[in-house]
């Protein structure tokens, strides 16, 4: 399906950001913004809604906590139980410092999956850059349409007034 | 230090004042070469030194390690009445190095404390060794640790055969292993971007493909960014409670006993603190080292050290004050056995210990009240070496001085360590210097990221972020003010030049 | 063309350069034959990786180690594989002559217990009679005869011997036999056969000889024995130098009867024990009251209580006091403790001197105990040493008077005071024969060895105490070509070598006429070899007091004249004082490990013997433990470390015998100083003297317990008699501690023990038997020192008082088993639990070794195994070969290297109970169980059983008012109870 991209490069986060706002302003949606570093401010400005990771945290903990909880019972009491030093079957106070470790173990680790999920990263997942040097010290505005338009000359010529050292059109699938 | 390295801060900061378009990029450029040079460039001599000694007493370690499994625990000092001594000291020892660093990478992260920047990456990585340090000692210290694996859990054809799930030493199991896998996590989430810029700027070959695998295919997208963030920060609010209760259990594996000396309510806060104390005592040593041996004097400031010296005021002052508790307890609790314990540190054959532990860890760090001494690298760094002497002594003592006098005085001992521990000693600081040398020459030791982002924050930001003396601070003191406040940083540079 | 180099690396290769085919170097070879090395090709590689392959798959099917296990291809006669057999038989451990029970496994003897059927040494026994099973599966016996130190045959050897012996020539020969007391009444006819037949001429050695008491008991009552003593009877005991709870005469029976006296719930009152003597002894830490004396003094005692006694009794004063250096008032107190209980009181010396001895008979007649506590009808004849007749025999020696030497248990080249002249006199001797079961310091120079049989593989019988027999009888057929003693001396009499048949006659002729009990022979025989003792009638039946016939004034005249004679620490010497230790006694099983690694019951020390001297000594001379000084004596210059002893007379150094053996085998040659040479000359009237000077250098002695002082701790309770009446009237019941868990609930069995601790003297005959019962492993000097003994269960010695004078109390502790062990919960692999009848189990297959469990336990019963102590050369013990691991008990796991193990209160007899209990479909009863400590207990301290049964005595006595638990506030409801104490001290409280 034929749509193309315009690309422009950066030197520095305060003029992308005062980009960013502008185009957004026209009302042109921004496909994404490439840095070498989380820009401050971009996030309202892109109107990013903000990440739901923090609910696969709770989820995947309350899950460990509950696991962890009932394996130990259920292999004191049930499975196994023994005389221990006397002491009763189902200790559960004895299981809290367990329990804990596995809470946060399930949590942290479902936390950083969910991200790799959701941002597509994996070990060789392809690389393109939108524009030489954003993970160094260029920063970049791509913009995507399905045909090119009015919309992209004026967008050109916006993000040149707010100091983009370089603007590109790019044919499809160079970006991802 | 390496000419120019203030410099592209200060343009970052001019930034905000216009006048960059020109040269910004290669400043923010500069920042990475900085970071990255050790990586491209063969090690240096003195890197060399360092690796050679740390090297050779790491096979010294394996040697007795090795002939300790083969032979018997019995090469050891250890008889019928003091069970544990130098594996569970040095396993205790190195869990509290290890939490300096997550303290510094998550703590301080939530705080947004921005001085930690340039140094979080190498705390963690400090963390991870000193952790798989740590955990090699229960192993080894085991009768028969080719049967390690018994104290996992797993479903086994024996019938029903769980274990112990009221024992300290499985509470051990869970907490080391957590702590290692999310202290993992966290460093090479943290690695990604870094890794990618690698990847980027170094030409096809072995290494640009190692990086390319690594960086997992990142490519500075912002919406990444912002779901990157929201990891760190909910890696750090996971990490901080765990890195408290880790030393909380371990204090447990004393603190859940009946012997005198070790049975006290006292010792999980008390652990805690003095675990922190010893973490920022081997952060200081180690990064007065690296920051000479490496050239990033602009990157780890006089103002990291003064940080860390204030932390370890604040932590060593709190393990004095458990150190007193403990004794009042003891003797307010009139329990006889308990104060027997107590009085014997201070009086009995392992008296030496003691003292050297109190002089160490209360009497040193009161000298970093004063600012001349927090300013003076040399003075810091014998400190931060005492402070690691002193805590190792103290867990010593928890140990041994409690076990070799309890309640039966017929089974009174005196326990004397042999060569092979001595060895294994030597060997886990080899181990762990072995593994960090390798870091900070194979890996980012600065998180480039971070610092360009910090650059690229407004003074006032920096101002809010340091200690108020910053601006106060004297004409010796201009690089401790570190990336923040390039600016002034800058001028210094010029002063210099 | 060039010429190859030819590379060589050594003479003998360059030279050998010739022969290239020569296999060094075959490529060479190959060269030399103008071919090139062969290329494998792909036929050959697929072949080999095929071989390979199947050589792997191959290997991987194999088994393992092969074992052994033959079955029976035609079971012998009552004997089923894998269940004890139990024969009756007499210990040949020591001179005593114990009556024992031997289990044998599978034809092997495994362990030792006591005859609970005889009346003289009950069920109990000594460590040394505990050990002795190991003895023989001991490695350096000799596996056949020798003639002059080479191998030889029966038949060879006897010819030779029968051939020196023959009374053809001129002269009849002269034949000496020097033997140990001889027990036997068969082996005593078969000597006296000898004599009449050959002018045999038999002396008895001893080598820690009783020959004053017997001379003196001679001249006193024409008696030509010992007495044999009744401590049982004796309401006040007063003991000079007599260490008759360790070492003195027959210790297990004088523990036994003298427990019974000091029994504080038994009808009659408490015994009170006064004891005067040098080195603190077990029997002296025993006593009610101690006081120490300086060697020499031992006359000065008995002839201050003859004059207090005489006075009570009106006779004026005899002879004059001595001054002593001990507070005389002791004597007072002892004296009128004494005249209380005239008749029922008792006084016994160990003094090697005639007079001392004449004067204690006269004491003890003068105070009506003769035929009461001092037995002289029917008088001990267990010690029958005769001193005199030995040192004429070494001189007839010398003199060439004699032409043939037989040595029977004897071994004087090492034990002989004067051991370097009787290595003289045996030169002089044309024929010395040894019996000796090894080549011993003095089988090492006789011409002929013909080694005994080990007393467990041999016929025999004994008469320790006239009128109270004894059988042995084999319980494994020979190990090794060894041939019993008695059959050598048949076979040279000319006789048919067949003791059986001769023990069988004798018995038929000399003792089945003197009992009435049985209507034939056989049924006699049958019930007396199987019960193993038997007793004959009047040994039941009172006794008539005795007149005494010595005159026993001249004799304190002459304890006093000699007396005068300048004290040794007049000169800023000391007197040497000598003394046997309860594990090793004369030294004749120094290379028994057992016997090596157990602790002395007072000093604790193992592995070696060391210069014993008083702390105020210590701290003059600024010497410490384990400083080793040199010892000047007349006979005696040796170095050796030196041992601070609270209780030890300032003017006495001591020194224990037995060690210092250069022959006795791998494990006791080379251990410490030989201390025999101090015994020349006789009596107190020459108290060898020694000189002690530093020679800077430390050797740590290996102590098993290095603290002493309780620290004021509620450890081991000691009450007063009075205090005890008093609680005695209040009810006591096991409370336990609150606790925050619902109680579990109770199982059929709770498992406990009581130790009564007034009735334990630390004789530590326990320790040895749970070894023997439980494969406790033995780790040698190093590791004791190192504080690894691996002993599951050890006697704590405490002292209280000054440290001139100290008062002693022992403690026997193994795993408490208790209800909340703090050891369980700990351990992450759950290899220590508890059993539902109140055991704490150690799973050893489970266990992966973290020493949590050691460290959490509060009495440190755990013990670890730091290395495997089977298989290993490194401790090179019974455990390291084939022979000394025959006696282990197959009903226990040998534990491997990296495993915690401890204490099972003998699990495997429990459950052997039990089964034989559901075969018969019942409970099992209380008795039925006993574990090893509390079955070897002479005094019967230890009693296990079933503490949810309340008739069961064990609960009965968990309930007694002297019951307590020890670190009971713990809260660890300990299974094992102690019962507390009680000093009978002369001065009322003193506890």
């Amino acid at each position: 399906m034929a749509s193309q991209c315009l690309v422009a490069s950066f030197a520095d986060p305060d003029s992308l950001l005062a980009a960013v706002t502008a185009i957004r302003a026209r009302g042109i949606k921004v496909y994404d913004v490439y840095a070498p570093f989380p820009v401050h401010g971009l996030d309202q400005a892109m109107g990013l809604r903000p990440s739901r990771l923090g609910f696969v945290s709770l989820a995947a903990g309350t899950l460990g906590l509950l696991a962890a909880l009932a394996f130990q019972f259920y292999a004191n009491v049930f499975d196994w139980s023994m005389n221990v030093g006397g002491k009763p079957d189902n200790s559960t106070l004895a299981f809290v410092p367990i329990t804990f470790e596995i809470t946060i173990l399930a949590a942290g680790l479902a936390t950083a999956f969910a991200f790799f999920l959701r941002a597509g990263l994996f070990p060789g997942a392809s690389a393109a850059l939108a524009a030489p040097g954003v993970t160094d010290d260029r920063f970049a505005i791509v913009l995507r349409w399905k045909s090119t338009g009015l919309e992209a000359t004026e967008a050109h010529l916006i993000l040149r007034e707010r100091g983009a050292i370089d603007v590109r059109h790019v044919a499809i699938g160079a970006e991802r | 230090m390496t000419p120019g390295v203030a410099a592209p801060l200060q343009a970052v900061r001019g930034g905000a004042r216009g006048s960059v378009l020109i040269d910004q990029p290669t400043r923010l450029r500069r920042i990475t070469d900085d970071v990255a040079r050790p990586l491209e460039t063969r090690p240096g001599g003195a890197w060399c030194a360092c690796f050679g000694v740390a090297f050779a007493a790491l096979s010294l370690g394996i040697g007795c390690v090795a002939y300790e499994i083969a032979t018997g625990i019995g090469t050891w000092g250890l008889n019928k009445t003091v069970g544990w001594a130098f594996d569970i000291t040095n396993f205790v020892f190195w869990v509290g190095i290890g939490h300096a660093g997550t303290l510094i990478s998550a703590i301080l992260l939530l705080f947004r404390q921005r001085w930690r920047t340039s140094i979080n990456r190498a705390a963690e990585a400090m963390t991870i060794f000193a952790v798989v340090c740590a955990a090699m000692f229960p192993l080894i210290h085991m009768g028969r640790p080719w049967l390690a694996f018994w104290v996992l859990p797993y479903p086994n054809s024996r019938g029903p055969l769980w274990v112990n799930f009221r024992s300290p030493l499985l509470w051990d199991v869970f907490a080391i292993n957590t702590y290692l896998t999310i202290s993992l996590v966290f460093w090479y989430v943290g690695m990604i971007p870094d890794f990618a810029t690698l990847r980027d700027r170094t030409a096809a070959g072995a290494r640009k493909t190692i990086y390319g695998l690594l960086s997992l295919g990142w490519n500075g997208s912002h919406r990444t960014w912002s779901r990157y963030e929201t990891l760190c920060t909910l890696l750090a609010g996971l990490a901080t409670p765990l890195v408290v209760s880790v030393h909380t259990i371990v204090s447990m594996d004393f603190a859940t006993s009946i012997l005198p000396g070790w049975h006290t309510t006292l010792f999980p806060p008390y652990f805690v603190a003095g675990a922190v104390y010893s973490g920022f005592g081997m952060v200081t040593t180690l990064l007065i080292v690296t920051r000479t041996v490496m050239h990033l004097e602009a990157y780890i400031t006089e103002r990291h050290l003064d940080a860390m010296a204030k932390v370890m005021l604040l932590t060593g002052s709190m393990v004095g004050f458990s150190y007193g508790t403990e004794l009042f307890a003891a003797w307010y609790g009139g329990n006889q056995y308990e104060w027997a314990v107590m009085f014997g540190r201070a009086v009995g054959p392992y008296a030496w210990a003691f003292w050297t532990m109190v002089a160490c860890n209360v009497a040193a760090p009161q000298l970093l009240w004063s600012r001349r001494v927090r300013a003076s690298v040399p003075a810091l760094f014998v400190l931060s070496l005492l402070v690691n002497i002193g805590m190792w002594f103290e867990r010593f003592v928890i140990i041994v001085t409690s076990l070799h006098r309890s309640y039966l005085p017929s089974t009174w001992v005196i326990y004397r360590p042999t060569f092979i521990e001595i060895g294994t000693l030597i060997g886990s600081f080899g181990l762990f210097f072995t593994c960090f040398l390798l870091f900070i020459q194979c890996l980012p030791m600065i998180a480039i990221w971070e610092i360009k982002g910090d650059a690229a924050i407004g003074p006032s930001t920096a101002l809010r972020a340091g200690p108020s003396t910053e601006l106060k601070a004297g004409p010796s003191t201009e690089f401790r003010a570190g990336p923040s406040t390039g600016l002034r940083a800058g001028g210094g540079e010029a002063a210099h030049g | 063309m060039t010429t190859p180099i030819t590379f060589w690396r050594s003479i003998e290769e360059l030279r050998a350069q010739s022969d290239v085919a020569g296999g060094r170097d075959c490529l060479a070879a190959l060269r030399a034959r103008g071919q090139q090395p062969a290329v494998p090709s792909r036929r050959d590689f697929l072949s080999l990786a095929g071989f390979s392959v199947a050589a792997a798959a191959f290997s991987a099917c194999s088994r393992g180690a092969e074992q052994k296990a033959i079955p029976f291809l035609n079971q012998p006669e009552g004997m089923t594989a894998g269940v004890d057999n139990w024969y009756a038989t007499t210990c040949g451990g020591c001179r005593a002559g114990c009556g024992l029970l031997v289990k044998t496994r599978d034809g092997r003897p495994i362990k030792i217990e006591g005859n609970s059927q005889s009346a003289l040494s009950g069920g109990g026994t000594c460590a040394v009679g505990q050990a002795t099973v190991l003895s023989l599966y001991d490695e350096e016996r000799l596996e056949g005869p020798l003639w002059q130190g080479r191998p030889a045959s029966w038949t060879e050897v006897d010819a030779r011997i029968e051939e020196l012996l023959s009374p053809g020539g001129a002269r009849p020969k002269r034949i000496a036999l020097l033997s140990r007391t001889v027990l036997g009444p068969a082996t005593r006819a078969l000597v006296a056969e000898w004599s009449a037949g050959r002018g045999l001429r038999h002396i008895v050695y001893e080598p820690i000889s009783l020959a004053a008491l017997r001379r003196a008991t001679r001249a006193a009552f024409g008696v030509d024995a010992i007495p044999h003593f009744g401590f049982g009877r004796a309401r006040t005991i007063v003991a000079i130098e007599a260490d008759f709870l360790g070492t003195w005469l027959s210790p297990v029976e004088f523990t036994r009867d003298y427990a019974s006296g000091r029994r504080p719930e038994g009808a009659a009152a408490m015994s009170r024990h006064i004891h005067f003597e040098s080195s603190l002894s077990l029997t002296g830490s025993n006593a009610d009251l101690r006081v120490p004396i300086a060697p020499s003094e031992q006359g000065a005692v008995v002839l201050g209580l003859l004059r207090r006694i005489a006075r009570k009794l009106g006779a004026g004063d005899p002879v004059e006091a001595l001054e002593t250096t001990f507070d005389a008032r002791a004597l007072d107190i002892a004296a009128e403790d004494l005249w209380q209980h005239r008749g029922e009181s008792l006084v016994v010396c160990g003094a090697r001197d005639f007079d001392t001895q004449i004067v204690v008979h006269a004491i003890n007649a003068l105070l009506g105990n003769i035929g009461r506590t001092v037995d002289v009808d029917l008088p001990s004849l267990q010690q029958m040493g005769d001193d005199e007749a030995m040192a004429q025999l070494v001189d007839d020696m010398r003199r060439g008077e004699v032409d043939a030497l037989i040595l029977y248990g004897v071994n004087p080249a090492y034990d002989y005071p004067r051991a370097d002249r009787f290595v003289q006199a045996m030169k002089q001797v044309p024929l010395t024969v040894s019996f000796s079961d090894r080549l011993d310091e003095t089988a090492a120079l006789a011409d002929a060895v013909c080694p005994d049989h080990h007393f467990l593989e041999a016929w025999g019988d004994a008469e320790p105490v006239a009128s109270s027999f004894s059988l042995a009888q084999p319980t494994i057929r020979p190990l090794f070509d060894t041939r019993a003693a008695q059959d050598s001396l048949l076979k040279w009499l000319g006789r048919q070598p067949d003791f059986y048949a001769y023990l069988r006659d004798h018995w038929r002729r000399a003792l089945y006429p003197r009992q009435q009990q049985f209507a034939t022979f056989d049924e006699f025989w049958d019930r007396a070899l199987h019960d193993g003792v038997f007793a004959l009638p009047e040994s039941r039946t009172a006794r008539a007091a005795r007149p005494l016939m010595a005159d026993w004034r001249r004799s304190a005249e002459r304890i006093r004249s000699s007396a005068q004679t300048s004290r040794a620490w007049h000169e800023g010497r000391f007197e040497a004082h000598v003394y046997e230790t309860v594990a090793l006694r004369d030294g004749a099983h120094a290379n028994n490990p057992w016997l090596q690694e157990l602790p002395d019951p007072v000093t604790k020390v193992t592995w070696g013997n060391y210069a014993v001297v008083a702390p105020a000594v210590a701290t003059r001379l600024g010497i410490t433990a384990g400083d080793v000084v040199s010892l000047e004596g007349r006979n005696l210059h040796a170095e050796l470390p030196v041992w601070v002893q609270p209780g030890q007379s300032p003017h006495a150094v001591s020194i224990a015998l037995g060690y210092g053996r250069s022959r006795a085998g791998r494990v006791g040659s080379g251990l410490g100083t030989n201390a025999f040479p101090l015994l020349a000359g006789d009596g107190q009237a020459s108290v060898p003297s020694l000189a002690i000077t530093r020679t800077g250098r430390h050797e740590p002695l290996a102590a098993t317990q290095t603290h002493h002082s309780m620290e004021g701790r509620d450890i081991v309770r000691q009450i007063s008699p009075a205090a005890f009446v008093d609680r005695a009237l209040d009810p006591h019941e096991v409370e336990e501690a609150a606790s925050l868990w619902p109680a579990r609930p109770a199982a059929e069995h709770a498992w406990g023990m009581a130790v009564d601790l007034n009735a334990c003297t630390g004789c530590s005959a326990c320790v040895t038997a749970c070894q023997a019962e439980n494969n406790v492993p033995v780790v040698g000097k190093d590791e004791v020192r190192r504080g690894r003994e691996m002993h599951w269960i050890r006697i704590d010695r405490y002292y209280t008082g000054g440290e001139d004078d100290p008062a002693t109390v022992v403690q026997p502790m193994m795993c408490q088993h208790c209800g909340n062990a703090p050891c369980e919960p700990v351990c992450p692999v759950l290899a220590t639990v508890h059993s539902s009848d109140g055991l704490n189990q150690q799973v050893y297959n489970r266990c992966v070794g973290t020493r949590y469990c050691e460290n959490n336990c509060p009495y440190k019963v755990r013990r670890f195994n730091w290395f495997d102590y089977a298989n290993n050369g490194r401790f090179d013990f019974n455990m390291n070969s084939p022979l000394g691991r025959m006696v282990l008990n197959p009903d226990v796991t040998v534990r491997s290297r990296g495993v915690m193990e401890k204490c099972s209160l003998c699990v495997q007899r429990i459950q052997a109970a039990k089964l034989a209990a559901r075969q018969e479909e019942r409970m099992p009863a209380d008795g039925d169980i006993r574990t090893a400590c509390q079955q070897v207990c002479p005094a019967e301290a230890i009693v296990f059983g079933d503490l949810n049964d309340p008739a069961s005595r064990v609960a009965r006595l968990a309930k007694s008012p002297r019951g307590y638990r020890v670190l009971e506030q713990l809260g660890t409801r300990p299974s094992v109870h102690y019962l507390a104490k009680i000093k009978n001290a002369p001065d009322g409280d003193r506890s």
